[in-house]
């Protein structure tokens, strides 16, 4: 084989938003950057690119998921950047998302998290809430192949 | 092979002239020997392989056998006869369209042209794959006498991109002109990605497959769609989330009809495959198989209503094209995704406004599958090829141009009811209605 001209530019889904990085000065403002950058038909793809440039990213991902209602999505991506990246700090709130019947939703999507919370004991408290919560049923299925022994034992 | 800077190619004589033994092909009714814009090389310059073509124009070249890729600096573009033939069992799911297939090999130089007969038909629809961990993509189009045609806007197509398949639709638009008889040909090249970087491959198969639209009314037209619920039956009519999905349906029908495309919809269930997937060509094969297994007729799109998209395999998105325009046929991302629970929110409930994005949701995708690209990306600089959607300057003035356009980037649903106000231009219908997909 042999090196094509290298001009060739690689499409996935046309049109993903490149956000610019901000440096707000308030709580506020970061919620605000956070909402217009997942307000788009096609949000962003990583936390990093999600909560780049927020002052306080984890506080701002959790307001998200409480104040944000419209795109529906928005509350979604922020509670699993929230897991992925901040388990340890978020844990309580994590695990009052996971049992509540409110956040049937947010549920659904935090418990396939479960096997990137890096911290062994916070997955374990986050997955016994989860199997008490209205995604019992998708919990028991992710703990039943989560790698570590002290998740699967959890297993119903 | 070495790597090799190849300059793109030069334009081939148009009048071939046999200087020597005829071509090494079979004939057959439907195959072009000796490739328009060819000459055959001489006896005495023939390269092994008896298929090498030069075209520089209008003088032919001497070859110097002996080189590992059988050419000479320069332009240089082999030419081998790939066979087109009419699909022995042609499609009887609509009498607008013939189906075509057909295979081939890219050469030395790693690329390949495929000649189309075209009669009488207004559109025609291009479909390239590859195996597995190769890419292809589209260099040329020629029309019968050999113009070729510029695909130079990003905004265009995606077959110019490298992919695991190309998708061709021409005319893309009404200003494409028509669809004049003749042959016309496609011209691509293979390669593979290896750290990143791009690079051409010779001597991939290649299997094509074209559609050819007569359309007698391109004011009306039909989209089948193949409804298909990742990991569950179809649901039952009292189901909630059937009744939500189902009711942004509704909406997607009513924005659509507002323009004349009916919307024929039918529900498949997949229990046997997991709620949560990868968009189209993320690294899955789900697409490709569901479409060779023809759950539904060959001219339905594909739209796998999934739970939500499986992390680190596609974006975090809530809905995905698998390219643009997308093939109606059996491929690595033949169709769209679009994830319920995204469009319900934290509470997994959905309510009026919930569904009105859902339909716009799903009217936006179909709408990229059908050939529509944003009319403005996220850079405000890089606008679409149609001319009645207006260029703007900056974020503010984009949003106050182009914000109620179904395919703006930003969703555009914010209220319940919105899939009233949102709008298609005039040439983005006319891009819907000429996709061979539209029946």
């Amino acid at each position: 084989m042999f090196r094509a001209i290298p001009a060739m530019l690689l499409f996935a889904c046309a049109g993903r938003a490149t956000p610019e990085a901000a440096a707000p000065p308030s709580a506020d403002d970061d919620l605000s950057v956070l909402v217009a950058r997942l307000s788009v038909q096609h949000p962003p793809e990583d936390c990093a690119i999600v909560t780049e440039g927020l002052l306080t990213p984890a506080a701002t991902l959790e307001r998200a998921v409480i104040e944000v209602s419209r795109p529906p999505w928005i509350g979604l991506i922020a509670g699993r950047c929230l897991a992925r990246d901040h388990a340890v700090a978020a844990e309580s709130t994590l695990a009052a998302w996971l049992e509540d019947p409110k956040m049937a939703g947010l549920s659904r999507t935090l418990v396939r998290e479960l096997p990137v919370v890096a911290d062994e004991a916070v997955a374990v408290r986050l997955a016994q809430a989860a199997l008490r919560g209205p995604a019992a049923d998708v919990a028991a299925r992710v703990v039943a192949v989560d790698p570590r022994p002290a998740v699967r034992a959890l297993a119903p | 092979m070495r790597p090799i800077f190849v300059l793109l190619l030069a334009a081939c004589a148009t009048d071939p002239e046999p200087d020597g033994d005829e071509p090494p092909v079979e004939e057959s009714d439907t195959v072009d020997t000796e490739p328009a814009g060819c000459r055959r090389v001489p006896d005495e310059g023939r390269c092994e392989d008896n298929t090498l073509f030069l075209c520089i124009d209008g003088e032919v070249e001497r070859t110097e056998c002996g080189l590992d890729r059988c050419g000479l600096d320069g332009d240089v573009y082999a030419c081998i006869p790939s066979e087109i033939s009419e699909n022995p069992e042609p499609s009887d799911a609509s009498e607008m369209l013939r189906l075509l297939t057909g295979t081939g090999r890219s050469n030395a130089e790693a690329g390949v042209r495929f000649n189309i007969p075209v009669e009488d038909a207004t559109s025609l629809l291009f479909h390239a794959q590859v195996p597995d961990g190769y890419v292809v993509w589209v260099e040329k189009l020629r029309e019968p006498d050999d113009f070729s045609r510029s695909l130079d806007n990003p905004l265009l197509t995606m077959a110019v991109y490298p992919g695991p398949d190309a998708t061709l639709a021409w005319p893309s638009r009404e200003e494409d002109g028509p669809l004049t008889e003749g042959t016309w040909a496609v011209e691509l090249r293979t390669g593979v990605l290896e750290g990143g970087e791009l690079y051409y491959a010779p001597e991939i198969p290649v299997s094509v497959s074209v559609h050819l639209k007569t359309d007698d009314d391109p004011e009306v037209g039909q989209l089948r769609i193949g409804l298909v619920y990742a990991g569950m039956d179809a649901p039952a009519a009292d189901d909630r989330l059937g009744q939500f999905i189902r009711l942004a349906v509704e909406g997607w029908r009513e924005i659509y009809g507002r323009h004349g495309l009916e919307l024929i919809v039918t529900e498949y269930g997949a229990s046997g495959i997991d709620s949560v997937q990868p968009g189209p060509g993320g690294g899955d094969d789900i697409y490709a198989q569901l479409s060779n297994d023809r759950l539904f007729d060959e001219t339905d799109i594909l739209v796998l209503m999934v739970e939500d998209f499986a992390a680190g395999m596609s974006p975090d998105i809530i809905g995905q094209a698998g390219a643009i325009p997308g093939t109606t046929g059996p491929g690595p991302r033949a169709g769209i995704a679009v994830s319920w629970l995204r469009h319900q929110g934290t509470d997994g409930e959905a309510d009026a406004y919930e569904v009105s994005l859902l339909a716009t949701t799903l009217a936006h995708e179909v709408g990229h599958y059908a050939g529509l690209f944003h009319p403005v990306e996220f850079d405000w600089t890089t606008f679409d090829p149609l001319s009645d959607t207006p260029t703007c300057g900056g974020e503010n003035s984009c949003l106050r141009e182009l914000g109620d356009n179904l395919m703006f980037p930003m969703a555009v649903c914010m209220e319940a009811g919105c899939e009233d106000d949102v709008t298609i231009s005039a040439d983005q219908v006319g891009v819907l209605h000429l996709y061979p997909g539209t029946l």
